[in-house]
C-alpha cells in the first residue's frame, strides 16, 4: 500500500472512529430518557437523533463548509 | 533526484480532499479537548519511532515516496528534520491561536517556506516534547471559545482557533504518518 493511499485510509478511518463515537454518546442519552420515562428504545430513533446532531453541528458554532 | 521547491504545495486533488472532505469532517466531528488528546497521543507515538532509530540515523536524509498532504520537497527529510519542522510550525500555530482568540489579527506573513526545518540538529525530539508540554499549559488556560478571527493557512482556507488547534493534531498525525516512511526507508536501506 503506497503511503498516500495508507495515509488517507487512516485518516478516514479517525473519522469513523468519531462518527461512531457521537452515535453512541447520542444513543446513550436517549437510551437514558427513554428509560426515565419508560419508553422502548428504538434504534431507527436513535438514528433520527444522530441525523438531527450531526445537522446542528453542521451549521453551530459556525458553518462547517464556510472557506 | 529532482524535488520541488519549498512552499510549492500540494497536487491540486489532495487540495480538494482537504477542504472539502477532512476539513468539514473535522469541524463536525472534533470538539476542543478531542482534538488536544489526540495530538498529545501522536507525540507519545512519534516519541517512541523517532527513539527507536538509532542514533546515528537520526540525522540520516532519505527520500521517500509521496505521503497525503506532504509537499514533494519535504520528502528528504530525516526524522529529527520531521521533528525539529513540527516545533518550528507548532510553536507558530500556537502564537496565531493566542493572537486570534483575543480577536487581535496576527500580522506576521504564515508561508510554508517559514516553517521548513534548517538546523537537523540532534535530539530534536527531545524541543518537540516540551514544546508539547508547554502547549498543553497554554491549550489547558485558553479560553475555548470560537474566534470570529481567522488566519489563512498558505494552502488551504481561513481557520479560526479552533480550526488551527485542531490543525495542530491532523498536521502531527501527517507528519507521524512520514516519520514512520522515513523509518521504513532506513530499514530498508541498512
Amino acid at each position: 500500500m503506497s503511503n498516500t493511499i495508507g495515509t488517507i485510509i487512516r485518516a478516514f478511518g479517525i473519522m469513523a472512529w468519531l462518527i461512531a463515537g457521537w452515535f453512541c454518546a447520542v444513543a446513550a442519552l436517549y437510551a437514558a430518557v427513554v428509560w426515565i420515562v419508560g419508553l422502548p428504545f428504538s434504534l431507527g430513533h436513535a438514528g433520527i437523533l444522530f441525523s438531527i446532531v450531526l445537522l446542528l453541528r453542521m451549521v453551530y458554532p459556525r458553518n462547517v463548509f464556510k472557506g | 533526484m529532482e524535488l520541488g521547491k519549498p512552499g510549492e504545495g500540494l497536487p491540486s486533488w489532495e487540495l480538494k480532499l482537504v477542504k472539502w472532505g477532512l476539513i468539514p469532517l473535522v469541524r463536525i466531528f472534533f470538539t476542543w479537548g478531542i482534538g488536544h488528546r489526540l495530538f498529545q497521543c501522536e507525540v507519545k507515538r512519534i516519541g517512541k519511532l523517532i527513539r527507536s532509530v538509532p542514533v546515528n540515523e537520526q540525522q540520516k536524509q532519505v527520500i521517500i515516496d509521496k505521503t497525503f498532504a506532504i509537499e514533494d520537497h519535504t520528502r528528504q527529510f530525516s526524522v529529527n528534520m520531521v521533528a525539529e519542522h513540527l516545533t518550528i510550525t507548532g510553536r507558530a500555530v500556537m502564537g496565531i491561536i493566542a493572537t486570534i482568540s483575543q480577536e487581535k489579527p496576527f500580522e506576521r506573513p504564515v508561508t510554508i517556506e517559514g516553517v521548513k526545518p534548517f538546523e537537523n540538529k540532534a535530539e530534536q525530539i527531545r524541543e518537540f516534547e516540551a514544546f508539547a508540554a508547554e502547549y498543553a499549559v497554554f491549550f489547558k488556560a485558553l479560553s475555548k471559545r470560537y474566534s470570529k478571527t481567522t488566519v489563512r493557512h498558505p494552502w488551504f482556507i481561513p481557520f479560526n482557533n479552533f480550526d488551527w488547534a485542531a490543525f495542530m493534531f491532523m498536521h502531527t498525525f501527517i507528519h507521524r504518518r512520514q516519520i514512520e516512511a522515513i523509518i521504513r526507508k532506513l530499514e530498508e536501506n541498512r
